[in-house]
């Protein structure tokens, strides 16, 4: 039987490969749209998402495969917000970075971290002993610190069944940067919620996501949601991490192919939630200097949390002024999507977000506040190496000042 | 009345201000036919041309075959035609005299000319074996492997690139295997893009080629029953090295052609062509199907339309409108809008000029006479300009209208006004938005065609400063080349007064659209601008 | 002297489409009332440009006026201005009495009439939706109608930033065409056409003026449409595969955008960027839809009875005209006004 064949791709051509991917990618008509939204596109100047889904449907994936730009695509899905055909370049990209792990060719770091969370339970491969010490040391710390305010005590239960929340940190916090973990202990205290930490379950995120790896990724979600079952939580609480709280809203029950039974609800929602109940002390105009806020991909875009953030930062400061683009257009900070993570990529990171550190000064704002992790850390850095005359801080970090103002 | 009774085949007894003549042999004349007949018109159907469909169905649903089932069987239910072809047709008072190649005589309200076209030859850098695109569906065998090439020499007509691709769709449904190389993907209609998606998610291949066209060269097989291509092309996107199709089958689009006209329509019909010899002028006064020559209508792939639903309803509109027309040529009595003096010497200057065919000569034993058709005549006045004798004169838009202006300017001493003369259908219309600078009477003509150089050199020499002529563009002139006809006076003039005069009022001629008011005024402004820099 | 003098039509809308078959109506004898919602005749088509440059170059925008001179003028026929469709009566054969209201007042009347011409048009695409183009946002964003009421003004010299300094145009096609997130994966027909012409008159009109045009894929039908665009590029027009996907203001003035030229990501600066918006389905079609029982298609454009009979809407006795049965130029909607005309015509002789 003869078949049309192009000689250099013909397996591709011919589709003996029964991959529903390359079949939906097949939709695009390169329109060229996503070329100009993508924040590589300069740093990159000969590759970009259009191309991939080309060299992809020509046969060709194996040189994306190579290519740095798998790996210094952020999953930001900036390219793709409203493509025509409305096709993800994030699920594209990290398809292809899957394949490039099977040939031995994935981010050492980020590959070590996803054993570790398989094996241990959290990407640093903290055991749960060394957590709870961690935790315990920091409650102390903040008890400490907060000697002589007439606020409730600090408390961080562990493993109570029944508990409203179960709040999922982010390793960050009991690691590199534990100032955040103090944050979040002195919102709990201040908003007397019911919560509950896991001495077996605490950590957020998912590495295996970033590599494509979908059945690595459903396990590590699957021991969340065991998890919050068995402690019998209402609410599974997401930290301010974008990856972590987006796979635990919009994916898990699909991969796990089952209704989660509980609500999974990120810290900037509850502490909006309170507003609105007049639960939150906060103190209108009690923050200085200008804010600006930026949107995470996965916190923004992927999920639609906008406004939270902003009436958050609106309740407490006279002075807020927008990012532009922002919201569903919103530029990534440059550092998601495993990029932050992955040693290989060295500073590269810092050199392609002169994009968003524009639209940061544009603002002429003294605060950018965030509500993800990664954000976090990419925009300090920034703020670090360009000596921005800004402070970088988390929507809850500036609640709980404003709280404590 | 109109009736529903059908007469196709008795030419002579056909009532012939209310018959149309269809002329073509194939599916168009069928389609116009039926159009015809279906608003109760008597059509003859006569011989002439191809047989052969060339028209393209562009949609997105339906086989192209369902729709001929459809025309013969369905509603439009089409005879069998006169055997005889037209070998002249002369526009007269009411209609058209048509002569046919039997000897017999006939007139008709209407004629339509629904002939099939051809396509351009396949470009002779291709090898053989190479197919053209045609409206027919494919039919490659099972699981062989097709290629088709759009936009190769030129940019494809959208309907034939559309008929490419669903027979690519036809073959790769079928068990084929299809690649559609372009440049630009066809999605023409509401359901193009639908058919462009169906196409690529049912595993047509498509690849985008830029300046450089893609090589196809025929490969050399050891089974001498086998023809296999080799195809290499750069997808302009995907920017790699160029990629390789082999297939068993190669089809290249190529544009429709425009066909000659015959010596006997030559009189009729070559001035009714556009710039690349399709019939009818690409105007805005020639759509549907209509010609300048009234009555005249031109439908399908001789008019460069290749698309099948494009032709059906234009056929429907030339048909309606050929209707209402029908119903003018029996209301209007003759010569209502223009009159002829004994000044007439018969020279036939009018004839030859008039676009809408709106004169013919009456032949009598005695004295023949210039016969104006009502129902045609657009009072565009080209005629009255040219008359060598002086002999016509439109009622509407009478000489003594001009005589009288003439003479008002000469009584106002109006050495400081400005005449601007403006074709009612742009100027005129335009007129109506704006406020006219001091000093400047407008007056405005049928058509720029209407102003006479006598007129002109009369104004001019009535002592006033300038005369600004605004006609309407070239190309959108209702009367074909009215506007024309002042520019080419005005140029003459030009010449000849600069010459003669050297302290006379100047004048221009300008050209503008209905809907451009602001730049009408703007164009008075910079005459009178021009006019004054002029030192005394 | 066509008989049927009775038997009234009912044209809703006084766009080109109306327009049109008002026209050819009148001319075959059959009276009309056009009834039309806004407080003017022409619809779109009146506020757009010529785009004649030294000779006519088909726009056929200038159609609309010789239209609305012969509706002006007709026998036994009526036009409502400042009303609109408030209900009708039908039978299964078809529409009997159509009540029209007044828009400012409320204040209905009813007429007698036997078939009911859709001709309600479409509305532009509003591409504020589309946040990444920036419009409203950006200053020189502008659409191709906005582009059309400046020329139409003659207010072109307000395009270059700096007086007689170059002026870098460039258009973006599709904007809200062939997109299906909006629910409009359809081309709009009309504005490959428009926006070489307008690209061919901004190099007429205003000196120093660059013109880029970047599209998916090229549509041009018609006869002469292929010889304007080779015009377009001998006069220096580029044609660019890809529509850029974001506008940037530049600190400096000027927009940039980025797309892939020759295969390389490549910043360009612009100081006007005109998007080529689409036809979207008419804001009142749903109301009228449910008027009439007259079904719209899934992009929401009024639904025909067959691709061959495509001016009969399955509603019996209503007949739709021009872009509000599917995207159309203004050389399609005369087709498609004639056509609805003479399936009136062939109807009424059917009965007879």
């Amino acid at each position: 039987m003869d078949r049309g064949t192009i000689s250099n791709s013909a397996q591709n051509m011919n589709r003996t490969n029964s991959d529903e991917h390359s079949k939906n990618i097949d939709i695009c008509f390169t329109c060229g749209q996503c070329v100009s939204r993508c924040f590589l596109s300069q740093s990159y100047p000969d590759i970009n998402p259009r191309k991939i889904i080309r060299k992809t449907l020509l046969g060709r994936e194996r040189e994306i495969i190579d290519s740095e730009f798998i790996w210094a695509c952020t999953l930001c899905g900036r390219c793709t917000t409203d493509c025509p055909q409305g096709l993800h370049m994030d699920v594209i990209v990290r398809r292809l970075r899957f394949l490039a792990c099977g040939l031995g060719k994935g981010p050492k770091r980020i590959l070590q971290g996803i054993g570790k969370a398989l094996e241990v339970g959290n990407n640093v491969g903290m055991e749960p002993e060394a957590f709870v010490d961690m935790v315990e040391w920091l409650v102390e710390e903040t008890t400490e610190e907060m000697e002589g305010s007439e606020n409730n005590s600090i408390s961080a239960p562990f493993d109570k069944k029944g508990a409203e929340i179960l709040y999922l940190p982010n390793p960050r916090e009991y690691t590199s940067n534990p100032k955040m973990f103090q944050t979040y202990l002195k919102f709990f205290s201040y908003t007397e919620a019911d919560w509950t930490l896991s001495s077996r379950v605490f950590d957020i995120t998912n590495w295996a996501y970033y590599m494509g790896d979908a059945e690595a990724a459903t396990t590590l979600v699957r021991n969340i949601v065991e998890e919050t079952r068995r402690l019998g939580a209402k609410i599974l609480l997401s930290t301010e991490c974008g990856h972590g709280f987006k796979i635990l809203r919009k994916d898990a029950e699909t991969w796990l192919g089952e209704p989660l039974g509980f609500e999974v609800l990120g810290i900037v929602e509850l502490a909006h939630r309170y507003l609105k109940q007049g639960q939150l002390s906060i103190k209108p105009a009690s923050i200085e200097g200008r804010v600006t806020y930026h949107d995470p991909c996965n916190v923004g875009r992927k999920l639609g949390v906008f406004e939270e953030p902003r009436q958050l930062i609106k309740a407490i400061t006279d002075d807020f002024v927008e990012m532009w683009p922002n919201r569903k257009y919103s530029i990534c900070c440059g550092g998601g999507g495993s990029v932050g993570q992955n040693t290989d990529m060295g500073q590269k990171r810092l050199e392609h977000a002169r994009k968003k550190i524009d639209q940061i000064i544009k603002t002429g704002a003294n605060v950018v506040a965030t509500s993800c992790q990664n954000c976090l850390s990419q925009l300090d850095d920034l703020q670090a190496g360009n000596d921005l005359p800004i402070q970088v801080k988390s929507v809850i970090e500036l609640v709980v000042e404003s709280i404590e103002a | 009345m109109l009736n529903s009774k059908l007469q196709t085949n008795t030419l002579q007894e056909t009532r012939a201000n209310q018959s149309a003549l269809v002329v073509g042999n194939g599916l168009t004349a069928s389609i116009v036919t039926a159009a015809v007949k279906s608003l109760g018109i008597d059509v003859t159907r006569s011989k002439f041309g191809l047989d052969s469909a060339l028209l393209f169905h562009s949609g997105g649903r339906g086989p192209f075959e369902a729709f001929v089932r459809f025309l013969n069987e369905g509603a439009f239910r089409c005879e069998t035609t006169a055997s005889s072809t037209p070998v002249e047709i002369i526009p007269v008072e009411k209609g058209f005299v048509v002569t046919f190649d039997d000897g017999s005589r006939s007139e008709f309200g209407c004629v339509f000319f629904a002939t099939e076209g051809n396509l351009k030859p396949i470009p002779n850098d291709l090898p053989d074996g190479v197919n053209i695109v045609t409206p027919g569906i494919l039919k490659v065998p099972s699981s062989q492997s097709a290629c088709f090439v759009l936009d190769y020499e030129e940019i494809t007509d959208p309907s034939i690139g559309m008929n490419a691709m669903r027979m690519a769709l036809d073959n790769q449904l079928s068990g084929g295997n299809s690649f559609v190389l372009l440049r630009h993907a066809p999605v023409q209609g509401m359901l193009g893009e639908t058919l462009y998606e169906t196409a690529r998610l049912a595993g047509v291949r498509f690849l985008r080629f830029g300046n450089i066209a893609p090589r196809i060269e025929r490969l050399q097989t050891s089974n001498d029953l086998s023809i296999k291509f080799q195809i290499s092309i750069q997808d302009i996107i995907e920017r790699g090295e160029d990629i390789l199709i082999e297939c068993d089958r190669v089809f290249v689009t190529v544009n429709p052609l425009p066909a000659d006209i015959p010596i006997a329509f030559k009189h009729l019909l070559s001035k009714e062509t556009d710039p690349l010899g399709f019939l009818i002028q690409d105007s805005v006064h020639c759509l549907t199907g209509k010609s300048f020559r009234r009555g005249l209508y031109c439908v399908g792939p001789s008019t460069g339309c290749m698309d099948l639903l494009e032709t059906v309803f234009s056929a429907s509109a030339a048909a309606a409108d050929a209707r209402s027309w029908l119903g003018l040529l029996e209301q209007a009595p003759s010569s209502s809008k223009m009159s002829v003096s004994e000044q007439c010497i018969r020279c036939l200057t009018c004839l030859r000029l008039c676009p809408h065919a709106a004169i013919s000569l009456k032949s009598q034993p005695s004295k023949s006479s210039v016969n104006i058709t009502g129902a045609r005549c657009l009072e565009c006045g080209i005629c009255v300009a040219e008359c060598p004798r002086n002999a016509l004169d439109l009622k509407g838009f009478p000489e003594e209208d001009f005589v009288t202006l003439i003479e008002r300017l000469r009584a106002q001493n109006a050495h400081d006004s400005t005449v601007v003369f403006g074709c009612h259908r742009s100027a005129g219309r335009a007129l109506s938005e704006i406020e006219l600078p001091e000093k400047v009477i407008f007056f405005p003509v049928s058509c720029a065609g209407r102003l006479s150089e006598s007129i002109l050199s009369a104004t001019l020499l009535a002592g006033i400063k300038g005369i600004l002529v605004l006609g309407c563009h070239h190309g959108n002139c209702r009367s074909k080349n009215g506007t024309d006809w002042a520019k080419a006076r005005l140029d003459t003039m030009t010449t000849r007064l600069n010459t003669m005069f050297k302290d006379i009022g100047s004048f221009s001629y300008k050209t503008m659209a209905a809907n451009e008011s602001p730049r009408m005024l703007k164009l008075i402004n910079e005459f009178l601008d021009s006019v004054d820099r002029i030192p005394d | 002297m066509i008989g049927n003098h009775d038997r009234r039509v009912i044209i809703v809308g006084g766009g080109i489409a109306g327009l049109a078959v008002a026209r050819l109506l009148s001319e075959n004898g059959l009276p009309f009332t056009l009834v039309e919602r806004s407080d003017k005749l022409g619809g779109h088509t009146k506020d757009w440009a010529c785009m004649a440059v030294d000779e006519c170059k088909n726009c056929f925008c200038c159609l609309v006026f010789d239209y609305e001179d012969t509706v002006a003028s007709c026998r036994n026929s009526e036009i409502l201005v400042g009303y609109e469709l408030s209900s009708v009566v039908s039978s299964d054969s078809g529409i009997q009495r159509v009540k029209v209201r007044q828009v400012d007042s409320g204040a209905e009347q009813e007429i007698q009439a036997s078939a009911l011409v859709l001709a309600i048009g479409f509305d532009t695409f509003d591409p504020v939706d589309k946040g990444f183009w920036g419009y409203g946002q950006i200053d020189g964003v502008l659409t191709l109608a906005d582009l059309n009421h400046i020329i139409r003004s003659n207010d072109l010299g307000k395009l270059s930033p700096v007086p007689e300094g170059a002026l870098d145009v460039a258009f973006f096609q599709c904007i809200g065409s062939r997109d299906k997130s909006i629910g409009a994966n359809y081309c709009s027909q009309y504005c490959c056409g428009s926006a070489i012409r307008a690209a061919l008159k901004l190099i007429h009109e205003v000196p120093g003026c660059n013109v880029s045009i970047f599209y998916i894929d090229l549509q041009l039908p018609g006869k002469t449409t292929r010889d304007l665009m080779e015009e377009a590029q001998e006069k220096g027009v580029r044609f660019l595969q890809g529509v850029p996907g974001e506008i940037r203001p530049l600190q400096e003035g000027g927009l940039q955008v980025i797309s892939e030229i020759d295969g390389q990501n490549v910043a360009e600066r612009f100081d006007r960027i005109v998007l080529s918006v689409g036809q979207r389905p008419s804001a009142s079609a749903a109301a009228i839809s449910k008027i009439l029982g007259a079904p719209l298609n899934e992009f929401g454009f009024f639904e025909t009875r067959t691709l061959f009979d495509a001016v009969r809407s399955p509603a019996n006795g209503v007949y739709i005209a021009g872009s509000c049965s599917s995207p159309a130029s203004i050389p399609d909607v005369a087709v498609s006004a004639g056509t609805v005309v003479s399936a009136i015509i062939a109807d009424i002789e059917k009965a007879s």
